[in-house]
């Protein structure tokens, strides 16, 4: 297997493992703190792609860059070694002070020694000082290629025009601006494109490399508009039957609908979450402030769809419920419209087949309870604008965001929402256990429903249709 | 040399080796500060050792010494537990209770004999030199193998190679293996004498194969000695007068004159030689570990000129010019140590201290050269005031830990040592004062005075006046 080594170095607390998470797409990577010394043990993060394997080695700071300085002087008089940079290092290895005073810089050299090439990260706020120039010095002395990283380079106190003559000083001229908490789209390309020219060798790998992540990031797009599509499908498909004309009971089931379509985007949210890499159960989601800011309103609260400018229907069960679609006896309104409407766009069998079945319901007296078209918009909305954040957020960004939703463009959509509504039965949400244990009795009359038509050819067809176009939605809209 | 005198002795030896083993197998160790601690050594040796203690004390080696010390003692001591309990075994043995009596040419053979084969053994061992491992010797490297701690285990390794080369492995095995021999007999003397004094015994002396004649002549050889001291031969003529007594007072008379004596003798012997040995401990310049130390060592004489005082003279009289008379010529005046601070912002600040009252020395702090020379400063003057401006707006880290530790550790008393946390853009900056202040206080165990100051708008003037006022 084809394989490259490549080392994270640097001082301490200069964001060597914000970095890492940064360009591995993993919020969980390591310990990130604001205090030194956080990473202590040279840890391993392996990609693998076909037949070839990147290891990036995330390393403990540079601590004492003067002293092993002077160490290894003293260390090269003694031994003759003056001019052989690996040699010094492999004495300083086997030496007393590796396991001790030098332990942790001990560490950061050996796994230098074993790499193909080392990432030198710089917190170019701090101003050059000989500390981190005898921590280059030594670095340069294992005779592997350095890439210096520019980190904070978007900060106003960013010295990075210093830092480079330094760097120029000792004959290290490419060098990557990169800051690992706000990176632009192609500081990562950038990256592998200078290794690339460092490592001669591996240039088909690089950039075999490079091309396979830009590759990866449009399939996690797409999939993240399949996973948006099918919370859309199953939202507008979703249709619970109730045969009780009293008011309090019809205001427990519509409350019974918004409960199981909001833990519907849940479980899209999480879907989404984890497609990127951020992990849900962890601090992510908090850092993220999803219970925070407008993102906290709830999907059925009046506020919320204001907010987003979404207008909403006034048909409100006894002005209790927002966005719950109640379909009395009338044939022609949301059932006649959305039925034809899907069958004619779908010309399956089955739609007339679901059809007829409805309105065998409604003569016999049931009410249908359904998602309002302006909740199912401002669910594309909302997932849409979380998609685009995490596309572009970069794993190491530790503060909360506030998410802005843009709903230009949702009446596009309305024609996917009206179709699914044909189909009760494409709905996957309330044939699970989750149902059950959420109210038997709407359970029952629904599973009458719930024939299990989810894979649908023709709902599939849908499905990949609405991805597609929330796929182009964000690409235009960026 | 008194005992504990040579003990001590003893140890910086065994330290020296420690750290020479070392040094001579996997490199030198980072000495600075152990060079600057061993300056004021007289000679070679004295330098090799104190840099020796320095080195051990820094890396946990005198903890090593110690557990070894330990180790060897608990078991010499359960050594001498077992031999007496042979003593005592062997005793019990000779003087069987019920059954008749005690063979004295027994006790005899087995007390004395054997005792004096092992004495003539080691005598002509000790004559002819050859290197035969003794169980000791073997015993010793056994349970040095068994240790596992790597500090303890190059302890042990200093001490096996110091006693190798100073050849002090049969003095030392010699006073081992005779104070236990001498607790097995002392031991079997003692409980010959109690059975003896609590229960009647009889004495038989005829052998299967010696004579009445042999047995004579033994008794008469060994009469010899005790005779001196008036006391009368046994009786060992059958039928003859048969006194119990008398022979049990001879018996233990001879064990103690021809079995006890002699191994006294010789484990005072090992005993004087061992410390003899241990008296001429030298350093030997040549082995490789101390040869290299030689440059440092002449070095160091030449270093006590260092050109550090004639630029305080100067520094002092270039100051004095606004403040005539309140600052005496050197080693008084207050040194400002600014620690990784960019040229510029130096600059400022000591163009700052220009204008206060005070006359203070200022020093850049950045690299390891500036390192030293701060800390020889140091050494010049340890009473005097010291502030350290430390730059806030970096992490901190251990490089900067280890100078303050180093700063505390050269006689920077922690009334003289100040601390000033200063974050010279306070505008833009994150703040990372609050780390130091929380690093310092962890790290460093003498209590600090610790402040922390910002130069807001860029007026250093304003920080260096209050930075002055909090100090004085
Ligand atoms: N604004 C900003 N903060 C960063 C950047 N890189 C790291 N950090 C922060 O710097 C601190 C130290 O980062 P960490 O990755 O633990 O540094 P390490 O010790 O070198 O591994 C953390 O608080 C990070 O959030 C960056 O590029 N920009
Ligand atoms: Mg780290």
């Amino acid at each position: 297997m084809d394989s490259i080594k490549l080392a994270i170095v640097g001082h301490t607390n200069v964001g060597k493992t914000s970095l890492l998470r940064t360009l591995l797409r993993d919020a969980t990577f390591g310990q990130v703190s604001d205090q030194p010394s956080t990473t202590r043990d040279v840890s391993v993060a392996r990609v693998e792609w076909q037949s070839s394997v990147v290891e990036w080695y995330d390393t403990p700071g540079l601590e004492d860059g003067v002293g092993l300085y002077e160490y290894l002087q003293h260390l090269a008089q003694r031994q003759q070694l003056r001019h052989d940079g690996p040699k010094l290092l492999q004495q300083f290895l086997a030496s007393p002070e590796a396991d001790a005073s030098y332990a942790q810089e001990a560490k950061v050299i050996r796994q230098l020694l074993q790499c193909d090439a080392g990432l030198y990260v710089i917190d170019t706020r701090d101003p050059v000082l000989a500390k981190f120039q005898d921590e280059l010095a030594i670095l340069s002395m294992a005779a592997r290629p350095l890439l210096p990283i520019l980190n904070f380079s978007s900060s106003p106190e960013s010295q990075q025009s210093a830092w480079q003559q330094a760097l120029a000083n000792v004959n290290l001229h490419a060098w990557v601006a990169f800051d690992s908490v706000t990176p632009e789209a192609q500081g990562e390309a950038l990256i592998y494109a200078n290794l690339a020219t460092l490592l001669p060798t591996r240039r088909a790998l690089l950039s075999a490399w490079q091309q396979e992540i830009q590759q990866r990031r449009t399939q996690r797009q797409h999939a993240a508009s399949q996973i948006i599509a099918e919370l859309i499908v199953d939202c507008s498909a979703l249709r619970l039957h109730t045969t009780t004309q009293d008011a309090d009971a019809l205001n427990q089931q519509v409350n019974d609908l918004q409960q199981l379509v909001r833990q519907r985007e849940q479980h899209a949210t999480n879907s989404l979450f984890k497609l990127y890499g951020f992990s849900v159960d962890s601090v992510d989601i908090n850092a993220l402030q999803l219970s925070q800011g407008r993102w906290q309103h709830d999907l059925f609260n009046p506020h919320s769809l204001k907010s987003f400018g979404i207008q909403t229907s006034k048909v409100a069960a006894g002005g209790a419920a927002v966005g719950a679609g109640i379909d009395v006896m009338m044939l022609g309104t949301t059932l006649g419209g959305a039925t034809l409407l899907g069958a004619t766009l779908g010309g399956a069998w089955q739609s007339w087949r679901s059809y007829g079945q409805r309105v065998k319901d409604k003569l016999r007296g049931y009410r249908e309870l359904s998602v309002e078209t302006s909740v199912l918009k401002l669910l594309v909305a909302r997932c849409q604008q979380l998609t685009r954040h995490l596309d572009s957020r970069a794993h190491a960004n530790q503060s909360p965001s506030t998410l802005t939703v843009d709903t230009a463009e949702l009446a596009d959509f309305e024609p996917f929402f009206e179709h699914a509504r044909g189909f009760p039965g494409w709905s996957s949400i309330a044939s699970a256990e989750q149902f059950q244990r959420f109210q038997p009795s709407v359970a029952t009359t629904r599973s009458r429903l719930a024939s299990r038509q989810n894979d649908d050819p023709e709902r599939q067809h849908l499905v990949d249709k609405l991805a597609q176009r929330l796929t182009l939605q964000r690409i235009e809209s960026k | 040399m008194g005992q504990a005198q040579s003990h001590s002795h003893f140890l910086s030896h065994w330290t020296s080796a420690v750290i020479r083993r070392i040094e001579a197998t996997q490199g030198p160790f980072a000495d600075a500060e152990a060079i600057r601690h061993a300056r004021t050594a007289s000679n070679f040796e004295h330098f090799v050792q104190r840099r020796a203690e320095q080195l051990a004390q820094q890396h946990q080696f005198d903890q090593g010494i110690r557990h070894v010390t330990m180790l060897l003692r608990v078991s010499y001591i359960a050594l001498l537990l077992f031999a007496g309990l042979s003593g005592v075994g062997l005793a019990i043995s000779l003087t069987p209770q019920q059954a008749g009596a005690v063979s004295v040419v027994e006790a005899i053979v087995m007390l004395i004999v054997v005792n004096g084969l092992f004495i003539v053994l080691w005598g002509i061992a000790n004559l002819v030199g050859n290197r035969a491992s003794s169980p000791l010797g073997w015993g010793f490297h056994h349970l040095l193998s068994k240790l596992r701690n790597p500090v303890h285990v190059n302890a042990a390794l200093g001490l096996s190679q110091l006693i190798q080369q100073q050849r002090l492995i049969r003095p030392g095995l010699g006073t081992i293996a005779h104070s236990m021999w001498l607790t097995l007999l002392s031991a079997a003397w003692m409980t010959l004498f109690v059975r003896f004094v609590v229960a009647d015994y009889q004495f038989s002396w005829p052998t299967t194969l010696l004579s009445e004649q042999h047995i004579q002549m033994l008794v008469a050889t060994l009469h010899t000695v005790p005779a001196w001291f008036g006391l009368s031969a046994p009786n060992i003529e059958q039928g003859g007068s048969f006194n119990p007594q008398q022979t049990a007072w001879w018996l233990l008379t001879c064990v103690l004159l021809y079995a006890v004596a002699p191994r006294i003798l010789c484990w005072l012997g090992c005993k004087l030689w061992l410390r003899q040995r241990v008296g001429t401990l030298t350093i030997n310049p040549t082995l490789p570990g101390y040869s290299e130390l030689l440059p440092a060592f002449e070095q160091r004489q030449v270093r006590v000129v260092d050109p550090a005082p004639a630029e305080l003279h100067m520094q002092a009289s270039s100051q004095r010019k606004s403040q005539p008379s309140t600052q005496a010529v050197n080693s008084t005046v207050a040194l400002v140590y600014y620690l990784d601070w960019p040229e510029d912002d130096y600059a400022n600040f000591r163009h700052a201290w220009q204008q206060q009252p005070t006359a203070v020395h200022c020093e850049l702090v950045n690299s390891g050269a500036q390192r030293q020379h701060a800390l020889n400063i140091l050494t010049q003057g340890p009473n005097r005031p010291l502030l350290v401006v430390v730059n806030a707006r970096l992490s901190p880290e251990r490089g900067s830990l280890r100078f303050i530790q180093s700063l505390t550790k050269q006689g920077a008393s922690s009334r003289q040592l100040h601390i000033a946390l200063v974050n010279a853009r306070p505008e833009t900056g994150s703040q990372r004062t609050e780390m130091w202040r929380e690093y310092l206080t962890q790290h460093v165990p003498t209590p600090l005075h610790i402040e922390s100051f910002q130069v807001v708008d860029n007026n250093w003037v304003a920080t260096v006046t209050e930075l002055n006022a909090h100090w004085s």
